[in-house]
């Protein structure tokens, strides 16, 4: 999976459905950064997108399902890891 | 409580759908609302227990997942945990989701608050296939951990007793907790640290870390609480902070926020390490997960939830009709032993028609709340309530709205019977102050349960065959009128970019039944109280001004009587059925006389003066004066509406007149037609919020014009939209 490891990271609204995906960088300002902070969404955190539709993400993380309005999960950049990772 | 019983103060803290709010009505019984929707605890509520020669002061505090000063919840627990130095902090953490919830306990402990800590919902740990150790968190930890099944009230005893054997060693709690945040942020937290020392900067409040971490945090409320306290100590102390600032920046690309929880959830991970075993084989498909492909599907979901609110109103008509009449039927007795019982006069008066028909009309419509209020209950603690949030989320949005904005629009009377009072308390989870301005003044539309009466009333009395139906579209009007409303000031004056929507879905659960019990009672008892208390007061308030200034005694001379007669002989009043045809008969010339006086003694009070003096315009919408009186009372609370009318129409049917329900007088009267029911329906769904929720606005939006903003556009618009219908309706019927 080096290859895809490698590959840049990306929003994580890009992600379609099933994916799993671990948090690369916060790109949020203060206050939206403390926020995801608080939910455990921090750098390093594996999240499983588990419904990326036209409304808000539906992601599963850290025993919790969370759902994310769009714009805020733009702010999110993760890469595409492995399941088995 | 005894004189000699010790009394222990506890604090109970943690994230929202943890089951703290469960577990505090397991512990007190106390009556306090639980609900699966974050945030639904804003307020601080209080419960005793009694043990062991002890009384246990149980303090719920807001759900929060972290301790800034982001959002007036967390600085509501974090004051209370700092500053009422509670004996005891419990913790009640989701077992099943250790990690996420420990992240506040950890902060609890950097705080050096004595804590103990609760695993709750240890069910749902088992059936994940889950096994934890506790006695090995316990040990890492550093602090008691008691397992419990909130809901099943197990551990209940074990956490009494963990507490009353702690209070005698709370000397055991002094230091708080320190946790390494790292090569780039430890030096920085040792020099600033050393400052605060040397100072005693805010060291009799917090711990020396805990005020470094809240400095790199730009913890807003602290570093003006440290400007206040010394300028010099806090610009060295931002100095620092600026410069680590700085260095992250730079070199991690990253604020030093992102740091302090990235070595928070690393520590968390080495606390859990080996605590927290799963069981690999068992891959089991969550409940939720499947219910959730139906219940938020794209198609099936949206349809689901207007069945479901559909439903809601059905069953509440179905099996509210048979004790509302109950009670209707109790209260026009009431009325009728004590006009005969009780002498003529003002007295008598007074009671019959400005006491048990006031209250009495309010009082009816309890049992309807009740199904109104446990069916709410239900969809907030099955875990529905956040899907129907996360599916209106898109909606919200393009209305300038908030996905969060659901819950203040439900508590108001989204679904109908709420009040506007703790809905518009509710929008204090909207972070966005433009979002929450929006929601705060147009969640009054909604259909509260002060206004339900009026609308089951008329409902009742033009449209009996589709009583449901009418409810329905009244709500729907509601919602319609929310939405464009709000879209309107998202567009003008309260223009501004959307905030973001996150929002926790919690497992589906069966809502206990205590809870379902607890939160119906809560609702309806506050509108028991209201319409005992200030309902009560104004309805006596406004039966004086319908009976002030009285006509003078007897002053009528025979001219004037004979004038009264030929007045009731042209409208024809004694053609009505129920009259003979023999009008010598002197009883019956007394009785007309009576109704016909009763009339224009109304006409010439206070309130009457009013009603007659709005009519000019009010007539555009169909409303006389009698219809006016009830809506100026309105402002004072929509209660009143009801209650008035019955007054008014108490009062003119005179004392001798059958004790009959008010819809039977509407029904009767030929004035009322379905075009003016229509017309005040959408009237007093619209115009101006309570007096209660009018402070509630002023308090939520930080500004009095917003409230009065609130009481102008609001009836003005309602009044403009009623007239429209009034008058297009004339064109057709």
């Amino acid at each position: 999976m080096i290859i895809k490891q490698e590959t840049e990271s990306k929003p994580i609204d890009q992600f379609p459905d099933g994916s799993t995906v671990r948090i690369i960088h916060l790109n949020a300002g203060k206050g939206a950064l403390s926020k995801l902070c608080a939910l455990g969404l921090v750098p390093g955190t594996i999240v499983r997108v588990f419904i990326n539709g036209k409304g808000p993400l539906k992601l599963r993380f850290r025993d919790t399902d969370l759902v994310i309005g769009r714009k805020f999960a733009e702010k999110i950049l993760v890469r595409l890891v492995d399941d088995n990772d | 409580m005894k004189q000699t019983d010790q009394k222990i103060t506890i604090a109970l803290t943690g994230n929202p759908n943890s089951g703290k709010t469960t577990l505090f009505n397991t512990l007190t019984g106390s009556r306090q609302h639980v609900g699966n929707y974050p945030g639904i605890t804003v307020e601080k509520k209080e419960g005793l227990v009694e043990s062991a020669g002890y009384v246990l002061h149980f303090v719920d505090l807001p759900g929060t997942y972290s301790l800034t000063a982001y959002s007036q919840e967390e600085l509501v627990a974090r004051n209370f945990m700092v500053r009422e130095n509670p004996d005891l902090v419990v913790d009640v953490v989701n077992a099943a989701s250790l990690e996420r919830n420990l992240y506040l306990a950890v902060q609890i402990l950097e705080l050096g608050a004595p804590l103990v800590l609760v695993l709750n919902m240890m069910d749902e740990v088992r059936k994940k296939g889950m096994t934890l150790d506790t006695g090995l968190l316990e040990q890492r930890m550093g602090c008691r951990v008691v397992e419990t099944v909130a809901r099943q009230g197990k551990g209940k005893k074990e956490l009494i007793d963990t507490i009353i054997s702690l209070n005698s060693r709370k000397e055991d709690f002094k230091s708080p907790l320190e946790i390494s945040y790292g090569p780039d942020l430890d030096p920085a937290l040792k020099e600033m640290e050393d400052i605060i020392r040397e100072n005693a900067f805010l060291t009799d409040i917090y711990p020396a870390r805990w005020v470094a971490l809240k400095y790199l945090e730009s913890d807003e409320e602290i570093i003006s609480e440290g400007r206040r306290k010394s300028p010099d100590t806090s610009t060295r102390l931002e100095d620092v902070t600026n410069k680590v600032a700085d260095h992250c920046l730079k070199t991690l690309k990253t604020y030093p926020e992102a740091v302090i929880a990235d070595y928070r959830y690393g520590f968390i991970s080495s606390l859990l390490k080996d605590v927290v075993t799963r069981d690999q084989q068992r891959q089991r498909i969550e409940m939720s997960d499947q219910l959730d492909k139906f219940l938020t599907h794209r198609l099936l979901g949206p349809l689901f939830m207007i069945f479901v609110l559909y439903m809601v109103y059905s069953l509440t008509f179905l099996v509210g009709d048979i004790p509302l009449s109950l009670i209707e039927d109790f209260f026009g007795w009431m009325g009728e032993v004590v006009r005969r019982t009780m002498p003529d006069g003002l007295l008598q008066s007074l009671v019959a028609s400005g006491i048990i028909d006031g209250v009495g009309a309010v009082l009816s419509f309890v049992p309807l709340l009740m199904i109104i209020f446990f069916c709410i209950a239900f969809l907030e603690d099955s875990g529905y309530m956040a899907r129907v949030a996360y599916m209106l989320d898109r909606v919200f949005r393009y209305f300038g709205l908030h996905g969060c904005s659901i819950m203040p629009f439900i508590v108001s009377g989204g679904i109908a019977g709420g009040c506007a009072v703790p809905g518009i308390m509710a929008a204090r989870t909207l972070r966005s102050p433009k979002e929450k301005l929006a929601t705060v003044l147009t969640a009054p539309f909604m259909t509260c349960g002060a206004k339900l009466p009026i609308f089951l009333l008329l409902a009742g009395v033009f449209f009996p065959a589709n009583q449901a139906l009418a409810l329905f579209l009244i709500t729907l009007l509601a919602w319609a009128s929310a939405l464009l409303v709000s879209k309107l000031l998202r567009a003008t004056i309260i223009r501004g970019a959307a905030t973001p929507f996150v929002m926790e879905l919690p497992p589906y659960r069966l809502p206990t039944l205590q809870g379902l019990l607890i939160h119906t009672w809560e609702r309806t008892w506050q509108y028991i109280k209201k319409a005992g208390t200030i309902i009560l007061a104004i309805s006596i308030l406004i039966w004086a001004a319908m009976t002030f200034p009285q006509l003078p005694d007897n002053g009528f001379s025979d001219e004037e009587i004979q004038g009264v007669i030929a007045e009731r002989d042209f409208r024809g009043l004694n053609t009505a059925p129920g009259f003979p045809a023999n009008t010598d008969d002197i009883t019956l010339e007394e009785e007309q006389i009576e109704l016909v006086l009763a009339e224009r003694q109304l006409a010439h009070s206070y309130a009457g003066r009013m009603g007659t003096f709005l009519e000019p315009v009010t007539s555009w919408a169909g409303f006389d004066w009698r219809i006016n009186i009830s809506l100026v009372g309105g402002f004072a609370a929509k209660e009143v509406i009801i209650s008035t009318l019955g007054t008014a129409y108490s009062l003119e049917a005179g004392e001798e007149d059958d004790p009959t329900s008010l819809s039977d007088h509407i029904r009767q009267d030929p004035d009322w037609d379905t075009k003016r029911a229509v017309s005040l329906i959408i009237f007093v769904l619209l115009y101006a919020p309570c007096f209660v929720a009018v402070v509630a606005i002023a308090r939520e939006s930080g500004a009095w014009r917003w409230a009065v903003f609130a009481m102008v556009f609001n009836t003005v618009f309602a009044f403009g939209f009623s007239t429209a219908v009034y008058q297009t309706l004339k064109l057709f019927i």
